[in-house]
C-alpha cells in the first residue's frame, strides 16, 4: 500500500479494535493504541528523510468540469509536522494508560485518540483543500466526543467547542467552494490566488479564521478556556495544546505563504500581526488572574498562539522561522505543562491554586519538569521558548517602522507570562502545604515518562536550537519566501544569540549563586526566622500564602473602566460565542411569537401566499 | 416487472382492508401482514431500479383516453424511498405501537398511506394523481390524530384544514388545466401546453400548484401545519411523514409538473428558489429554540426540504449553464434521498428514547449514552449527517447544492445555505449534549436499551448514512442520474403518449 495512505488508514483501522474491548479491560485497548501509534511514529520517521512523495486518485468530476482528487503530498514542511503529530500521539497514549487507570471511562477513548491521529495525518498530508477540510472537520467532531468524556459540565464545554469550530469550518467550506468555482482546482500545491478584490480577500479571511480558530487565537479562542476544566487532561494536552497548534499554524502558513503569498507591509499582513499581538497581550492578562491551574494554562495556550500568528503574519523570513519554531516549541512545552497539571490533579484531586501548595518535595519529578516547561514558555534562556521568541523579536526589527510596537507588545507579553508562571510554581509546588496533601505521592511511571521526555526536549531544542531549525524549520520556509536555506541559516542561527555559549555562561552564573547560597547557609549569614506581625511572632505554619492573589492589581486597582471590561472578559460577555448567542436568541423569539398556534393565522398565511404567487405569476409572465 | 406495475398500489390497498378483516381472528396477524406487504413492496421497488423506463396502460385503454402509469428514473427512485423506509417503519412499529391500542387499525391506515404515495408516484394521469394524493393525505390526517389526546387531535384538525385548502387549490388547478387543454393525461398535457405557451391561465395554475403542493411539501409560508402534525403522530409515522410523505406528495409532484409538464421557466425557478431559501432560514431558526425533541426535528424537516427545493429550483432555470442547472437538480435529488434516510432515523431515535424514558423534552433527559448506547450512536450519526459533517451523506448533497448555487452566480443563496448548515449543526449539538451527554437524571438510572425490533431499523439507517457518505465518490450514482435525466428531458416524457 502507498506509504502516505498507510499513515492515514493504519490508525483509523487500529482505532476499531478498542471498540470491541469492554470497559474493564481498557488497559489492553491502551496497549493496542500505543502499539499503533508507535508504528505510526516509526513510519513517520522513515519517510521523513525520504524526500517528497505524492499520491493522487481521481475520485469523480462534479458537473463534468470540476475534478475532485484524493491527493496527498509529502514534503519538507508537513513531513516534520507529521513526525511530531505521531510523537505526541505516542506520548499522550502512554500517559493516558497511567491517567485512565481507576477512572470510569470506556475503551472507546483510545479509538477516538487513534482516529484523531488518522485525521490529523490526513489533514496535514492533504493536497486538496476539500480533503483537508474533511479531515479538519472529522477532528472537530472527535474533539466533541472526547470533551464529552469529561467531568461535570462537559456537555456545555463540548457544545461550545463544536459550535465555534463548526462555524469556522463552515466558513472554510464556503471559501473552498468559492475557490473551486473561481480557480477550477483545489490542489493546494498549484493554487496561487491574489489576495486582492472581494473574493480574494473574502476567501483568505475565511480560511484565516478557520486556521486561527483551530489554533485558538483571539477572537476565536474562547472554546479553549471553556473546555479546559471539565475535559480529561490528556485530551487537552493532545488536542488544543499540541495537535491543534501544529495544524492551525500549518494551515495558516500554507495559506498566507503559499496560496495567497501575503507580503510584508500589506494590509492583510498588518491585520494578522494585530490579531497576533492582541492575542498575546489580552490572553496573558486573563491568565494572570486565573484561580484554576488548567484554566490558567489554557489562557496561555491562547496567548502563545499570538506569537506564531505575529511571526507568520509578518511575512519576514526570520520571523516566520521564529513563528514556526515557536509552534513546535509551544506544542512541546504546553503539552508538558498540561501533563504536569494532570499529574497534580491525579494525585491531589484538584487543580485549584488556592488549595494546592508545597508539592515540590512530594512530587519532585513533576516539579522539575513543570519548572523547565514553565521557564520555556516564559522565554527564559536557555530553554527552547526563548530561542523562538528571540527570532520573532529579531524579525520585528527588520520590518517596517511600526513593527517596533509589536516588538514591545511581544516582549511585554513574555514578561507577563513569566510573572504568571511564578505564580503557578509558587501556588502549586512552593509555599505551605495543606495537611490533607501530606500523603501525596509522585505520579506513576507511565505518566512520568512523557513529562520527562518533553522537558528534555525543551532543553535540547533550546541549547542546540540549530538542530531543529536546520532539520525541520528552515527547509520548510526557505522555498516559499524566496530565501535560500544557507542565507536563512546564517541569519537565524549566527546573528544575535549563540545558545551554547550563553548556556555555559548562565550555568556558570547559577553555580556561583549556589556557592554563595551554600556559603551563607553554612556560615549562618542567613537565618530563618518566624514571621513577625505587629509585635507578635507568628508560627510559620499558619502563614500560608496562596499565589492566587499575586496579580489582583490587574483586575482591581487600575482604572475602573478597565476593571469592568476585564470582568466582562472573564465572564464571557466579550466572547463572540455569547454575543451571537444572544442575537440569535432574539431573532428566534420574534419568529416564535409569530407561530401562535391559531389556525386562522396559519390559514391566512397560506391564502396570502397564494395571492402573492398569483399576482406574481399572472402579471409578470 | 412491467406487468406487475399496478401492484404497487393494489397490494397495499387490498392489504389495508384484508388486514382489518383478518385481525378479527387474531390481533397478531396484522403485524405479519404489514411486515409481509411492505417487505414485498420494498423488494419490488429495489428491482424496479434495474428496469428501463416504460409505460403501462391500465385496462389496455390507449392514452390519452385511459389512465397511464409511467415508470422512469424519478418514479423508481421515489418508490425505493417510500417502500424501504416504509418497511423499516413497520419493523419499528411492531414493538413501539404496543403502547397504543387498535394496532390493526394503525396498520390499515399505514397501508393506505403507502398505497396513496405509491399511486402518486407511478401515475401518469392528473386526476388519478389527485385521487391518490387524497388517499395518502386522509390516511395521514387520521394517523396524526392516532393518539387521540388533546394535542394530537388539535394537530390533526389543523393539518386537515390546511391540507384541505391545499387539496382544493390543486383540484382547482387541475380543473383549469382541463378547461384549456381538454385532457388529464400528463404526457398529453405536456404536449398541449407546449403549443399553448405560458398564458395567464397557465400562470394561475402554476400559482395554485405551487401553493397546493408547496403546502404538502411544507414550504414556508405554507408550513404551519407541520410542526404540530409531525411531532403528534406516533414516532414511526413521524418518520414516514417527514422522511417520505412530504417528498412524495410535495416535492415529487412539483418536480414532475414543473419539469415535465410546464417546462423550465426562469420566473418559476426564481419563485421556487426563493421559497426554498425562505424555508431553509425560517425552519432552522425556529428549530434552534425548540426543547421538544420531535418538534425540533419537524422544524428541521422544513429547513432541509428548503435545500431540496432550492436545488430543484436551480434546475428549473433555463437561463443558466445547463450543466450547472443539472448539478443543482442532482444535488436536490441527492439531498432528498439523504434527508429521507437521516430524518427517518432521527424520528425513530426520538421514538426509541421516548419509549424508554417516557419524555420528549430535551432538558428532562441527559447522559443517556451510557444507558442506551445503540440508540445514542445512531442518533449521533444521523445528527452529524443532517448537520452536513463529513464524511456522512448530508455533507455531499449540501456541498453539491452550495457548489451549484455559487457556480450559477447566486452569491446570496450560496452563503445562506452554508450558514443554515451551521445553524443546523448548533441545533443538533444542543440535541446531543442535552439528550445523550451530561448528567443522567436519577429517575432514568434504570433505563435499558430499546428492544431489537426498534434498534434494527436505526442501525440500518445509520449504516446508510455513513455508507452513502463514504461511498459517494466511488459509486456511480446511476440511480440519481436517471432521475435527473428523466426530469430534464421533457421531450422523452411527452413521447410516453405514443408509447415511449
Amino acid at each position: 500500500m502507498n506509504e502516505l495512505l498507510f499513515l492515514i488508514l493504519m490508525p483509523a483501522v487500529a482505532g476499531l479494535v478498542p471498540l470491541f474491548i469492554p470497559r474493564k479491560g481498557k488497559i489492553v485497548a491502551g496497549i493496542v493504541a500505543l502499539a499503533a501509534s508507535v508504528w505510526m511514529l516509526v513510519n513517520a520517521v522513515r519517510i521523513f528523510g525520504a524526500g517528497a512523495k505524492e499520491y493522487s486518485v481521481r475520485l469523480f468530476t462534479i458537473g463534468g468540469e470540476l475534478p475532485f482528487d484524493f491527493s496527498l503530498r509529502l514534503y519538507q514542511f508537513n513531513a516534520f509536522i507529521l513526525l511530531f503529530i505521531a510523537l505526541f500521539g505516542v506520548l499522550v497514549i502512554f500517559y493516558s494508560i497511567g491517567y485512565m487507570r481507576g477512572k470510569d471511562r470506556s475503551s472507546i477513548y483510545y479509538s477516538f485518540i487513534l482516529w484523531t491521529l488518522s485525521a490529523a495525518a490526513g489533514a496535514v498530508l492533504a493536497n486538496n483543500l476539500l480533503i483537508l477540510l474533511m479531515f479538519w472537520e472529522v477532528l472537530t467532531v472527535i474533539l466533541f466526543f472526547l470533551v464529552n468524556m469529561g467531568d461535570e459540565g462537559h456537555e456545555i464545554a463540548a457544545g461550545k467547542t463544536f459550535t465555534m469550530l463548526g462555524f469556522t469550518d463552515a466558513g472554510m467550506l464556503l471559501a473552498i467552494v468559492i475557490i473551486w468555482v473561481t480557480c477550477g482546482t483545489l490542489e493546494i500545491s498549484s493554487l496561487k490566488i491574489a489576495a486582492t478584490g472581494f473574493t480574494g480577500v473574502l476567501t483568505f479571511l475565511l480560511l484565516f479564521i478557520g486556521a486561527i480558530a483551530k489554533a485558538g487565537a483571539m477572537p476565536f479562542h474562547s472554546w479553549i478556556p471553556a473546555m479546559a476544566e471539565p475535559t480529561p487532561v490528556p485530551v487537552i494536552a493532545f488536542l488544543p495544546a499540541s495537535l491543534d497548534k501544529l495544524l492551525g499554524i500549518y494551515l495558516l502558513a500554507r495559506i498566507s505563504l503559499d496560496i495567497f503569498s501575503i507580503r510584508t507591509g500589506s494590509g492583510l499582513s498588518l491585520m494578522m500581526m494585530i490579531v497576533g499581538a492582541g492575542t498575546i497581550i489580552f490572553a496573558v492578562l486573563m491568565a494572570l488572574v486565573q484561580h484554576n491551574l488548567k484554566k490558567l494554562l489554557s489562557f496561555h495556550a491562547v496567548s502563545q498562539v499570538g506569537y506564531m500568528v505575529l511571526g507568520v503574519g509578518s511575512g519576514i523570513p526570520v520571523a516566520i522561522v521564529g513563528g514556526l519554531f515557536h509552534m513546535l516549541n509551544n506544542a512541546i512545552y504546553k503539552c508538558g505543562l498540561f501533563l504536569g497539571a494532570g499529574a497534580v490533579e491525579f494525585r491531589t484531586g484538584t487543580t485549584d491554586l488556592e488549595e494546592l501548595g508545597g508539592l515540590a518535595k512530594l512530587m519532585p519529578v513533576t516539579f522539575v519538569t513543570m519548572a523547565i516547561t514553565a521557564f520555556s514558555i516564559s522565554g527564559v534562556p536557555p530553554f527552547n521558548g526563548f530561542v523562538s521568541k528571540w527570532l520573532i523579536y529579531q524579525g520585528m526589527l527588520e520590518g517596517p517602522g511600526y513593527n517596533v510596537i509589536f516588538l514591545v507588545v511581544a516582549v511585554f507579553g513574555s514578561a507577563l507570562t513569566l510573572a504568571s508562571f511564578v505564580k503557578v510554581l509558587h501556588s502549586v509546588f512552593l509555599g505551605r502545604r495543606q495537611e490533607k496533601f501530606a500523603g501525596v505521592r509522585e505520579a506513576g511511571f507511565a505518566m512520568q515518562v512523557p513529562m520527562i521526555f518533553l522537558a528534555i526536549l525543551c532543553i535540547v531544542f533550546g541549547v542546540y536550537a540549530r538542530l531543529p531549525l536546520e532539520k525541520f524549520i528552515i527547509p520548510s520556509v526557505a522555498g516559499t519566501t524566496g530565501v535560500s536555506v544557507e542565507q536563512m541559516a546564517v541569519s537565524t542561527t549566527s546573528g544575535y544569540w549563540n545558545p551554547v555559549i550563553a548556556t555555559v555562561l548562565l550555568f556558570a552564573g547559577l553555580v556561583v549563586g549556589l556557592i554563595i547560597y551554600a556559603f551563607g547557609k553554612t556560615k549562618h549569614v542567613r537565618i530563618d526566622e518566624n514571621v513577625w506581625v505587629g509585635g507578635n511572632i507568628m508560627d510559620n505554619e499558619e502563614m500560608r500564602i496562596p499565589g492566587t492573589h499575586f496579580y489582583k492589581t490587574v483586575t482591581d486597582d487600575l482604572h475602573p473602566a478597565w476593571s469592568a471590561l476585564f470582568r466582562d472578559g472573564q465572564e464571557g460577555a466579550l466572547d463572540i460565542y455569547n454575543i451571537w448567542g444572544r442575537i440569535g436568541f432574539n431573532v428566534v423569539q420574534v419568529l416564535r411569537s409569530l407561530h401562535n398556534g391559531i389556525l386562522s393565522t396559519y390559514l391566512s398565511w397560506a391564502i396570502i401566499g397564494l395571492g402573492v404567487l398569483t399576482f406574481v405569476l399572472m402579471f409578470a409572465l | 416487472m412491467q406487468t406487475y406495475y399496478p401492484l404497487f398500489t393494489a397490494i397495499p390497498l387490498a392489504a389495508a382492508f384484508l388486514n382489518l378483516l383478518l385481525s378479527k381472528i387474531s390481533m397478531k396477524v396484522s403485524d405479519y401482514i404489514a411486515f409481509l406487504v411492505t417487505g414485498i413492496l420494498a423488494v419490488m421497488a429495489v428491482r424496479m431500479l434495474f428496469e428501463a423506463p416504460f409505460i403501462y396502460a391500465v385496462g389496455n385503454w390507449r392514452p390519452p383516453l385511459g389512465i397511464l402509469l409511467v415508470s422512469d428514473g424519478l418514479s423508481s427512485l421515489m418508490l425505493v424511498i417510500i417502500n424501504v423506509i416504509g418497511l423499516l417503519a413497520v419493523i419499528f412499529s411492531m414493538k413501539y405501537m404496543t403502547t397504543y391500542t387498535a394496532k390493526p387499525k394503525y396498520y390499515s391506515l399505514f397501508m393506505l398511506m403507502i398505497a396513496g404515495m405509491n399511486g402518486v408516484v407511478i401515475t401518469g394521469d392528473m386526476f388519478n394523481l389527485y385521487v391518490f394524493l387524497e388517499i395518502a393525505s386522509i390516511a395521514s390526517y387520521a394517523l396524526v390524530g392516532f393518539g387521540t389526546g388533546k394535542r394530537e387531535l388539535e394537530a390533526s384538525f389543523k393539518y386537515l384544514v390546511l391540507g384541505g385548502v391545499a387539496s382544493t387549490a390543486i383540484l382547482f388547478g387541475i380543473a383549469f388545466l382541463y378547461s384549456i387543454t381538454g385532457t388529464l393525461n400528463m404526457p398529453d398535457l405536456a404536449q398541449q401546453l407546449e403549443t399553448i405557451g405560458m398564458t395567464r391561465t397557465v400562470g394561475f395554475v402554476v400559482a395554485l400548484f405551487i401553493m397546493g403542493f408547496g403546502l404538502k411539501a411544507s414550504a414556508v409560508p405554507f408550513h404551519a401545519w407541520l410542526p404540530d402534525a409531525h411531532p403528534s403522530a406516533p414516532a414511526p409515522i413521524s418518520a414516514m411523514l417527514s422522511g417520505v410523505l412530504i417528498k412524495a406528495l410535495g416535492i415529487y409532484t412539483i418536480m414532475r409538473i414543473m419539469f415535465n409538464i410546464i417546462g423550465q421557466n426562469e420566473l418559476i425557478s426564481a419563485i421556487i428558489m426563493f421559497l426554498g431559501a425562505l424555508s431553509m432560514v425560517v425552519g432552522v431558526l425556529l428549530a434552534v429554540g425548540q426543547s421538544d425533541f420531535k418538534r425540533m426535528l419537524a422544524y428541521h424537516s422544513i429547513s432541509q426540504m428548503g435545500y431540496v427545493t432550492i436545488g430543484v429550483g436551480l434546475g428549473l432555470n433555463p437561463k443558466i449553464d445547463p450543466a450547472v442547472a443539472a448539478l443543482g437538480l442532482f444535488g436536490g435529488l441527492f439531498h432528498l434521498v439523504n434527508h429521507a434516510v437521516f430524518k427517518s432515523c432521527l424520528f425513530l431515535c426520538s421514538g426509541a428514547f421516548e419509549y424508554r424514558t417516557g419524555t420528549r423534552e430535551k432538558h428532562e433527559m441527559g447522559g443517556l449514552v451510557r444507558k442506551m448506547p445503540v440508540t445514542s450512536t445512531t442518533c449521533s450519526i444521523a445528527s452529524l449527517s443532517i448537520s452536513g459533517v463529513p464524511p456522512f451523506n448530508g455533507f455531499w448533497s449540501k456541498l453539491i447544492i452550495i457548489l451549484a448555487l455559487i457556480k450559477a452566480g447566486y452569491w446570496i443563496y450560496g452563503p445562506i445555505a452554508v450558514l443554515v448548515a451551521f445553524i443546523t449543526l448548533i441545533s443538533f449539538i444542543r440535541l446531543q449534549t442535552g439528550v445523550m451527554f451530561g448528567k443522567l437524571p436519577e429517575k432514568f438510572s434504570g433505563v435499558k436499551e430499546a428492544p431489537f425490533a426498534m434498534t434494527l431499523p436505526l442501525i440500518l439507517l445509520a449504516i446508510l448514512c455513513l455508507g452513502i457518505g463514504i461511498a459517494y465518490p466511488w459509486i456511480d450514482y446511476g440511480l440519481l442520474q436517471a432521475a435527473r435525466d428523466a426530469l430534464l428531458d421533457k421531450m422523452a416524457y411527452m413521447n410516453y403518449l405514443i408509447g415511449g
